[in-house]
């Protein structure tokens, strides 16, 4: 290190590591750092098995968390000012645009990813309790995962609504209404979700506190305690399966393990475990990683907002509606399920809000959550992408999300005027105007 | 393995940064920014460079909140308020008219949109125009007028002169409104429709008519253009055409005159104006109560003329001919009857049909005058085609003398 280095660095550091395990060392004494084990094996660290979706998901989480605070210096959370505030951040406020489009294209990524994360836990057995891993409590941990897709959900509808246009105050009537259908108490939750009896200013101030305050604070929360609970699981689930071999160690010269009561003698034989796969060290092997991962997601979510526009429709109105008027995308399975389950039997009609807006994601969501206690699938799946014997259980589950993504796409892509099915290359009839 | 790592972390490193630098560019090349160094060359050209030198660089915005007004327009269009320019392209050219508008609603206070409507907020050419998804009220283009009938934009902006100027009963410069407003005096439209808290509710109310969205209307029944404004226009020119079961009468409109009417009806917004910005002192207001129509003296018992100024003749018609089948027609029609009913829509007795709309026209009417209207009416011809539908009812009344009575 040459002199004038030395210098510079002095200022800032009062040490510098001399090999890797010294700098992984430094990372264990890092609040920020001390996340991540000092080794972990080549499997754990692989793009193959986790595709790091958890750790995307966090990037983006910290993504909105800044370009959020930043987007709070212009935001008035006001029926009167929401709309035109954005307007200016879109037109006026320097690179606003940028800000508002990596806010809101890192919160649909974050659904995307939290979301395929879930899938890839689920698929890999990775939410299992193993007899290997006693003092693990992987089931918890998939529960706590369950409350932070449910969280990222509620903070990216809660968003929704900020802009005060047309498409968010639509969206919005769609999700009270569907709370409305509950029986017996559906009315008093439209009413705690809006503040009233209809959308305006009690709702907004409402979901803005949720949306930039209380909700992410609880992620915050959750997230740390998620992460932790890996360390305190034993590292990802795919070491499990991964054999270990005994290995007999040289104890190290100048203990007295007679005195520490170990063993009898001044030279035992010390036997440790050893995983049969390659491990790294954190500087620089998992390190890098993260660092990849936090430079693509960073890339992608600047390619999205460089190239393509985030909507902001009219002002929000309750004189018209837009025609037709869809929740956001990752509810529209729900809509569509709703629609489904509206069934017209002579003349009466039976609202499907209840069942399909209520009790099939109610369902769903509570399946997700005692899954790991009834699954009784053999140790040997933990960690292992799609074994042979979770075959069944698999295969229910990808059609269950693959029905929930078909009707996501038709929801989204093929739903029209008057929730009509309009194929891509089908021209929407022609909307009156006023002038 | 470490080394395709390493190859990763520096294409990440490579992409952020052009994304980055991709951002700045975007940022530093907005269009408003070409325009101003356009603009500045032209004006050192045409005008020199001390005007040229007074052009401000950067971004300019007019904001009234009285008005509602954000608008950022004159970032490009710099020269409306530089006389000299008049013949330029736009976004440069100077404003037509400059010291009329200049005196009368200078831009520093009114912007643009309030006249021309268009997204204000907009710095973008296509989106401040308004010539974009999920913006309601684009701005006025020729194109646009042309449309509509119109030859320029002048009446498609007298939509937007009249939120303001609505009480004034004539305004400089609004031919359009003017023509309509006269039609509306005319006509008496509040025998029938609300206007401004006057008039009766036969037909809907008026008063806040261009506040009304699409969807509250039916427009399978409207040739050409769907558009609110053109579903207005198609309405006057024939009411029972765009709207079946209408009551309204058809006043055989001219395409101006329902172009004008429309155009009024569609300025005729709910949104208030600063009342600092209304034109003072009021005018004669066109919906205030106007005093009942008086019969000029020597023509008391004049039966076309009670005929005329009582508005018999509005939903009647000309020599008692009605031009719809929703109102009956009296020419020829029998004395006796003529009388009958003109005496019990006076007293009240008679309810049914539009008795309410009738009762405050005839109450001053006394027996001589109504004697002279009814006179009037039944020595009046009638046409072939009415004289047939009066064969048909009576061929009828002699079928089913009971039936028909009940229905009527």
């Amino acid at each position: 290190m040459s002199r004038s280095r030395k210098t510079s660095r002095s200022i800032f550091w009062s040490w510098s590591p001399a090999s890797g395990r010294e700098a992984t060392q430094a990372v264990g004494f890092n609040i920020l750092l001390h996340w991540f084990p000092a080794k972990i094996t080549d499997r754990s660290r692989s793009w193959g098995y986790s595709a790091w979706l958890g750790t995307i998901s966090l990037l983006l989480f910290a993504i909105l968390a800044i370009t959020g605070v930043i987007l709070m210096f212009v935001y008035v959370p006001s029926v009167e000012r929401a709309y035109h505030t954005i307007k200016d951040v879109e037109f006026v406020v320097s690179y606003g645009w940028f800000i508002r489009r990596m806010h809101r294209w890192a919160a649909h990524l974050m659904v995307a990813c939290v979301f395929l994360h879930m899938i890839r836990v689920f698929l890999t057995g990775a939410y299992k309790k193993s007899r290997k891993n006693i003092h693990g409590n992987r089931p918890l941990n998939w529960l706590i995962g369950l409350a932070l897709l449910l969280l990222t959900m509620l903070l990216s509808y809660t968003g929704y609504l900020l802009p005060w246009d047309q498409l968010a105050l639509w969206a919005i009537t769609i999700g009270a209404n569907i709370a409305r259908s509950v029986p017996v108490i559906g009315e008093q939750i439209r009413f705690l979700m809006q503040g009233g009896t209809i959308i305006d200013q009690n709702t907004l101030i409402i979901w803005y506190t949720l949306h930039i305050a209380v909700l992410p604070l609880i992620t915050t929360g959750l997230i740390a305690w998620h992460m932790w609970r890996i360390r305190k699981d034993g590292g990802l689930a795919a070491i499990e399966n991964i054999p270990v071999e005994e290995v007999k160690g040289d104890a190290i010269p100048g203990k007295t393990y007679t005195l520490m009561g170990i063993t009898q003698g001044v030279r035992p034989t010390v036997l440790y475990h050893r995983i049969k796969d390659k491990t790294g060290l954190f500087v620089p092997t998992t390190l890098h990683r993260i660092g990849i991962v936090l430079l693509f997601t960073t890339a992608v979510v600047m390619f999205l907002s460089l190239f393509f526009s985030v909507p902001l429709e009219e002002a929000a109105s309750l004189e018209w509606t837009p025609n037709p008027a869809k929740a956001p995308w990752y509810f529209l399975w729900l809509q569509e399920l709703v629609t489904i389950t509206t069934v017209r039997v002579r003349g009466i009609t039976l609202n499907g809000g209840f069942v399909g807006g209520v009790v099939i994601p109610g369902l769903l969501v509570l399946l997700a959550a005692v899954w790991p206690y009834l699954d009784r699938s053999p140790d040997s799946t933990v960690g292992v992408w799609l074994p042979r014997k979770r075959v069944i259980q698999n295969t229910v589950f990808l059609l269950i999300i693959i029905a929930i993504g078909v009707l996501i796409f038709i929801g989204s892509v093929l739903r029209g005027p008057n929730w009509g099915i309009y194929m891509p290359w089908e021209a929407w009839p022609h909307h009156p105007t006023m002038i | 393995m470490k080394l395709r790592d390493e190859k990763l972390l520096v294409i990440g490193s490579v992409l952020v940064f052009v994304l980055t630098l991709g951002v700045l560019v975007k940022e530093q090349t907005v269009e408003w920014k070409k325009y101003q160094k356009q603009f500045i060359r032209l004006v050192n050209e045409k005008l020199g460079p001390k005007v040229a030198g007074s052009v401000e660089p950067g971004l300019h915005q007019i904001w009234n909140s009285r008005l509602g007004v954000t608008d950022r327009c004159q970032t490009c269009h710099l020269g409306i308020d530089i006389p000299g320019l008049e013949n330029e392209q736009q976004p440069f050219a100077t404003h037509p008219d400059l010291e009329f508008y200049k005196k009368t609603h200078p831009f520093k206070d009114f912007g643009c949109t309030t006249c021309h409507d268009g997204q204000g907020y907009a710095t973008r050419v296509k989106d401040a125009h308004g010539e974009v998804h999920h913006w309601l009220t684009p701005m006025y283009t020729t194109a646009m007028a042309r449309e509509y009938g119109f030859d320029d934009i002048g009446p498609m902006v007298q939509m937007k002169c009249n939120q303001c100027h609505r009480k004034d009963h004539q305004t400089e410069r609004m031919e359009a409104i003017n023509l309509a407003k006269n039609l509306v005096e005319k006509h008496n439209c509040t025998i029938c429709h609300i206007i401004g808290g006057q008039g009766r509710t036969v037909g809907p109310e008026l008063t806040h008519e261009g506040s009304k969205f699409p969807e509250e209307f039916m427009f399978d029944r409207v040739e050409g253009k769907q558009s609110i404004l053109n579903w207005h226009m198609e309405h006057f020119k024939n009411p029972q055409k765009v709207s079946k079961d209408s009551l309204m009468i058809n006043f055989r409109f001219s395409d101006e005159e329902a172009r004008g009417l429309a155009l009024l009806m569609m300025s005729w917004k709910k949104d208030s104006v600063a009342a600092g910005f209304l034109p003072s002192p009021y005018r004669s207001d066109l919906t205030k109560p106007r005093p009942a129509p008086t019969i000029p003296p020597g023509k008391e018992l004049d039966g076309p003329t009670i005929y005329r100024l009582k508005y018999c003749i509005t939903c009647h018609g000309e020599k008692g001919r009605s031009t719809t089948g929703v109102y009956p027609s009296l020419a020829g029609q029998t004395y006796y009857y003529l009388v009958n009913q003109l005496n019990d829509i006076k007293s009240g007795v008679r309810k049914w049909r539009n008795s309410n709309i009738m009762q405050p026209l005839v109450q001053d009417l006394t027996d001589e005058q109504i004697a002279a209207v009814s006179k009037y009416l039944s020595e009046l011809r009638r046409s072939g085609e009415q004289t047939a539908q009066a064969n048909q009812k009576t061929e009828k009344r002699n079928a089913s003398p009971e039936q028909t009575q009940k229905a009527e």
